[in-house]
Formats: structure tokens, C-alpha cells, sequence
């Protein structure tokens, strides 16, 4: 299918701590389409997070082929992932992963510094999305200044910056109440809607129902094939 | 895209929490280290430098009567003129004599003076109050302390040995102050300088001197003219005189010198070191405890470079401005060292320390370059590992 921006087939990731291989994704077949949104969950350690990071290209696998828009990402540069990521890819966090010396509008900018866009547009385009995510008056606040909730939109913001094809989000919900949850994940169905790709990751079930598909992982694999 | 990265990094020194301005005072501490140290390590090698200048700042022979002051000996001056590698010749001669001035009369000290002792007082940093020097017969230039005690001023006339002498100056040298005359005995203030030729008149009968000075021409080889002058008064019949080098004297203060400059590079080196690790220490802590933010730089789409562009000028930024009120501390640290050293072991005054342009600018780019270095290298290392090891890390 022309669609499918991500395509993982017997992928594998192991780590090496000291001596002991420690296999965290063992064999994944995945396909992610544009526009698909995907609950990825499962116990901690069940490699959810590793498999995130690999489709973020945050990592490279150490096995099995993983395919980004049709290119197979072992034939790319550190450089070429980097570029990956700043244009197609947008990151949230659990723990926000904000810069604490800048404010909500340098923070929404950052990505785009990267990609070469002129201050007075990066400006524009971060005071929009900010406007959009509800935080026109916190435009100017630093993240020590704002509340759990706020932190994340301010992230979600971040990741929409440079208007990517696909948000990734690590436990976004973990560190948030219940109200501030849901509001995010509202939002990021809103994204799935606007045609995005959405991977998330959590162990939140009342998260996980916002997606239209759940994905578990069990010992680094996946257990309802793709 | 690297301007941005310059504001990025300007901003967040800015923003940066006390952490972060504990890191500027490690840099503060080390730069502020090494100037107040090799500033006070450099004034007190241009002091000594200058005192070694004034005392033997050239190639001298001196030629004294054997057996101590007070002596005399005769000498062919003109014979040991002609030698090459003299360059000026100064008989210094002296007599007792009787003198009336406006106020009171005495037995004073009178030097016979040449054109050659004219070019030493001026080495000896010996002045005049008033008039003039020197410059014909019948002329007297008086030392403060004697000008004074007659009342005499240029213009004043004074009786020495009966013959009239009008006073064309005063010499400014303190009162006590030893040095050329002083060999002979007698203080310059003291001293009543007439010329040499009025000198041997009012005294005839053999020419003896008490000493006399040879500067030899600059880069002459003292052995070589020592041993010549030596050999010539051995043929014209001078005895009872023995003959000393100031360049024995100057080589000995030399080699002191060269221990001290050996001792201040040891410890600018020193400073240096301990300086540049202090700020190595700081910044690459304060670096690494920001591996995450790398991370996260590296999620969103910065390169390698982009890493090192932002942590290049952040910490070099932190170093810069660390090392510019560690030039600040360091003036005050050594003017108040040394303050504190002239008042506890009484030498107030006489060395100040030496900021040199090298110094200043020195510091700065020190403190810049080990503070990029030292904050580029970890950022670097950090940026190696894949964003998402960066990301975990705590």
C-alpha cells in the first residue's frame, strides 16, 4: 500500500546491559497508515516503549527492517533520521521533556530553529498554536510556571510545529489528573481525525479507549498480529 | 539558523538557574586566580627589573684603592681611555676644602666632576632642584643638603679655597642618598661638584684619585677589556688599586631573576591548570546533567552540529562572561594582596601589579575556550548516543 508511512517487519531491538543481552522487541510486524490511530499497551518492560522509539526513529533496530515513507532507515544517515524526525514526526512525553529556560512560544519554536524557518514565521506559527491549544495567555510563561496539564499542551504544540504526519506519545496521560488527561487525549484523537498518524503508547485503559485500535505487547512482541 | 542558535544560547545563560551561576563563579575563581597571580608575579619581576637597571644596569668597572675607603691612587685616565671597549671613563676625585657661602662657612667635600658623571647622576635618577648643570670653569652645582646649610641658591657666589665659584645649580638627590659619591664617602647631598680641571688646580701636585668608573661599550666582552685596563695600569704604574665588575654583580641578580621568572611561570602554569580544570569540572557536569535536553534537541530534528553550535555558544558565553568578572576579581584580588603584603612587611609602594593587554585578553579567550571546550565535549558525547538513550538519561 502507498500509504503506509511506517512499515517494521521482524524487527527486532536488544539492549546490552553489562554482560546480559536483554531482547525488548523481539520479531514486530507493524504497518501504520497515514491516518491510523493506534493504542500501543501492555505491562511495563513489555518493550511498548522501545517499539515507540523505534518508529520515531530515536533508535535504529538491531534487527528486521523498518521502513519510513518507503525508505528503509538502516540506508539512512544520522543526519537523514534527524531530518526525518524535525519534518514528518512530532514527540510527546510523559514527563513533558520541555526546556525550562525557555517559555511556552521559545519552546513551540524550537523544532522549527532546525529547520531553518524565519523568526518572525516561527513566531507566528507557535502564537497559533498556542492560541489553538488553549494557552493564549500563557504564551510568555516557562514551564516551571505552568500547571501538568499546561506543560502538555505546550508539548502537543511543540510537536505540531512543524506540522508532522505522524504524533508519537509516550504515556502522555502518566504524569496528568484525570481531567487534564482526558483533555489531551481528546486532542490527539482530534489529530487522528485530521488525518494524522497516531501511535500512543500508555497503560492507561480510559486513555487507550480513545483510540480506535488497540495494539498489546506482551515480552517484546506483539500479541494480535498487525 | 546559527544566529537563532547564538539567541537560543543568549537566552538561556540568561534564564539559567543558580546551578547554572555556580558554574560562572568556577570560572570566575579560576580566571580571577591566574591574573591576580601572574599580574602580581609580573610587577614584581618589572620592580626588580627596574632597581637591577638603576643599580648595574651596565657593563661597569670599578676601580677602588686596595685596602678599603679613603685610599688614593694615581691613574693614567687618558691611557685607559684609548682602549677599545671603553666607552666613558670617571675619575671620581675628591678633597677637603675650605668654603664660604652667603651664611656660614666650613670644611666641605668637593668633587671634581666630568662629563662623564653627568650621564651617571642622570642614570642614578639624580635631578636638580634649580639651575643648571655644569658647564664652565669657575661654575659650582651644590647638593641639597650643602646648599641649604650656606644659604646658597643659583646665582649665589661661594669661596672655595679662595677662589670665587658662582652656584649654577642644585642637585635634587634626598639627603643621604649614597650611591655614586657615596663610594668615596661621601653623600651627593652632601657634595660640592666643581669641574675637574678647577679641581686639580686648587689642589696641584699628583693626580690621585680615590676611584674611578669605566662603562664599557654595550656588548663588549668584559673579561676581554677587564683584563686590558688591568694590564694597562700595570704599565703606566698605578698601585694600590684593585678593580671589581658590576657585571659579576649584575649576573648574579640575573640568575636570581631567572628564578624568579622560572618560579612565576611555575605558578601562572599551575594556575593555569587548576583554573582550567575548575572550569572543565563545572561545565562538564553542568553539561551532562543535560543530556536529556540533547534529546529532546535530537527528537525534534537538531543534527550533530546544531548540538554543538548550541552548547559551543552557551558554555562559551558562561566562560566568557565567567572569565570577564574573573578579570575583575583578579585586579582587585592583586591590588589588595599586594596592599595587604607592602602594609604587613613594610615595602608599600614599591611594586604595583602589571596588567598587561596579553594578560586581559589572554584571560578572556582562556576562559572561552576551556569553557566551549569543556561544554562541547560532553554535548558532543551526548549528541553521539541515540536520542532515545538521551532521553532516559536521569
Amino acid at each position: 500500500m502507498s500509504d503506509v508511512l511506517v512499515s517494521l517487519r521482524e524487527v527486532s531491538k536488544t539492549y546490552r546491559l553489562g554482560e546480559v543481552d536483554v531482547p525488548a522487541v523481539r520479531g514486530v510486524n507493524l504497518d501504520i497508515r497515514q491516518g491510523d490511530f493506534f493504542a500501543l499497551m501492555g505491562p511495563s518492560g513489555s518493550g511498548k516503549s522501545t517499539l515507540l522509539h523505534l518508529c520515531g526513529l530515536l533508535d535504529r533496530p538491531s534487527s528486521g527492517k523498518l521502513m519510513w515513507n518507503g525508505k528503509d532507515v538502516a540506508a539512512l544517515s544520522e543526519g537523514g533520521l534527524a531530518e526525518l524526525r524535525g519534518r514528518r514526526i512530532g514527540f510527546v512525553f510523559q514527563t513533558f521533556n520541555l526546556l525550562p529556560t525557555l517559555n511556552a512560544r521559545d519552546n513551540v519554536e524550537f523544532p522549527l530553529i532546525f529547520q531553518g524557518v524565519p523568526a518572525r514565521r516561527r513566531r507566528r506559527r507557535a502564537e497559533e498554536l498556542l492560541h489553538k491549544l488553549d494557552l493564549a495567555e500563557r504564551v510568555l510563561h516557562r514551564p516551571g510556571q505552568l500547571s501538568g496539564g499546561q506543560q502538555q499542551r505546550v508539548a502537543l504544540a511543540r510537536a505540531l510545529a512543524v506540522d508532522p504526519q505522524m504524533i508519537l506519545a509516550d504515556e502522555p496521560t502518566g504524569n496528568l489528573d484525570s481531567q487534564s488527561g482526558r483533555e489531551i487525549m481528546g486532542m490527539l484523537r482530534a489529530l487522528g481525525e485530521e488525518g494524522r498518524s497516531v501511535l500512543l503508547v500508555t497503560h492507561d485503559p480510559e486513555a487507550a479507549e480513545y483510540a480506535p485500535r488497540i495494539l498489546r505487547m506482551r515480552d517484546g512482541t506483539l500479541e494480535d498480529g498487525a | 539558523m546559527i544566529p537563532d542558535l547564538f539567541l537560543l544560547a543568549v537566552r538561556n545563560v540568561l534564564r539559567r538557574r543558580l546551578r547554572s551561576w555556580l558554574t560562572v563563579i568556577g570560572i570566575l575563581i579560576g580566571t580571577a586566580a591566574v591574573v591576580a597571580l601572574i599580574s602580581v608575579g609580573q610587577g614584581l619581576e618589572r620592580s626588580v627589573m627596574v632597581q637591577v637597571r638603576r643599580v648595574a644596569g651596565y657593563n661597569t668597572l670599578l676601580i677602588s684603592p686596595r685596602g678599603g675607603l679613603g685610599g688614593r691612587f694615581q691613574v693614567d685616565i687618558e691611557a685607559v681611555r684609548q682602549l677599545p671597549g671603553v666607552m666613558q671613563i670617571m675619575p671620581v676625585r675628591t678633597e677637603m676644602a675650605y668654603v664660604e657661602g652667603p651664611v656660614r662657612r666650613g670644611i666641605m667635600p668637593l668633587v671634581g666632576y666630568t662629563a662623564a658623571m653627568e650621564t651617571f647622576l642622570v642614570d642614578l635618577d639624580v635631578g636638580r632642584v634649580a639651575g643648571r648643570d655644569l658647564e664652565a670653569r669657575k661654575e659650582a652645582v651644590l647638593g641639597s643638603r650643602t646648599a641649604r646649610a650656606f644659604g646658597a641658591e643659583p646665582g649665589s657666589t661661594v669661596m672655595i679655597e679662595d677662589s670665587s665659584f658662582e652656584v649654577v645649580g642644585v642637585l635634587a638627590a634626598a639627603e643621604g642618598h649614597t650611591g655614586l659619591a657615596g663610594m668615596a664617602g661621601i653623600p651627593i647631598s652632601d657634595g660640592i661638584f666643581i669641574l675637574y680641571e678647577d679641581l686639580r688646580e686648587l689642589f696641584p701636585g699628583p693626580n690621585l684619585v680615590q676611584y674611578v668608573m669605566i662603562r664599557l661599550v654595550p656588548g663588549s666582552d668584559v673579561v676581554m677589556v677587564r683584563e686590558d685596563v688591568r694590564r694597562t695600569l700595570v704599565e703606566t704604574g698605578t698601585t694600590g688599586a684593585q678593580m671589581t665588575s658590576f657585571a659579576d654583580i649584575t649576573e648574579g641578580i640575573s640568575s636570581i631573576l631567572a628564578g624568579v621568572q622560572a618560579f612565576l611561570a611555575g605558578i601562572a602554569g599551575i594556575s593555569l591548570l587548576v583554573g582550567g580544570v575548575g572550569v572543565m569540572n563545572t561545565m562538564y557536569t553542568a553539561v551532562l546533567e543535560r543530556t536529556r535536553e540533547v534529546g529532546v534537541a535530537k527528537a525534534v530534528g537538531a543534527k550533530r552540529r546544531h548540538i554543538m553550535w548550541m552548547f559551543l555558544f552557551e558554555s562559551g558565553l558562561m566562560g566568557v562572561v565567567g572569565g570577564g568578572l574573573g578579570l575583575l576579581a583578579g585586579f582587585g584580588l592583586a591590588w589588595g594582596a599586594v596592599g595587604l603584603a607592602g602594609r604587613a612587611f613594610d615595602f608599600q609602594g614599591v611594586f604595583a601589579p602589571v596588567f598587561t593587554v596579553e594578560l586581559v585578553l589572554g584571560a578572556l579567550l582562556f576562559s572561552f575556550v576551556v569553557g566551549a571546550a569543556s561544554g562541547v565535549l560532553p554535548a558532543l558525547r551526548a549528541s553521539r548516543l541515540p536520542p532515545a538513550d538521551a532521553l532516559r538519561h536521569e
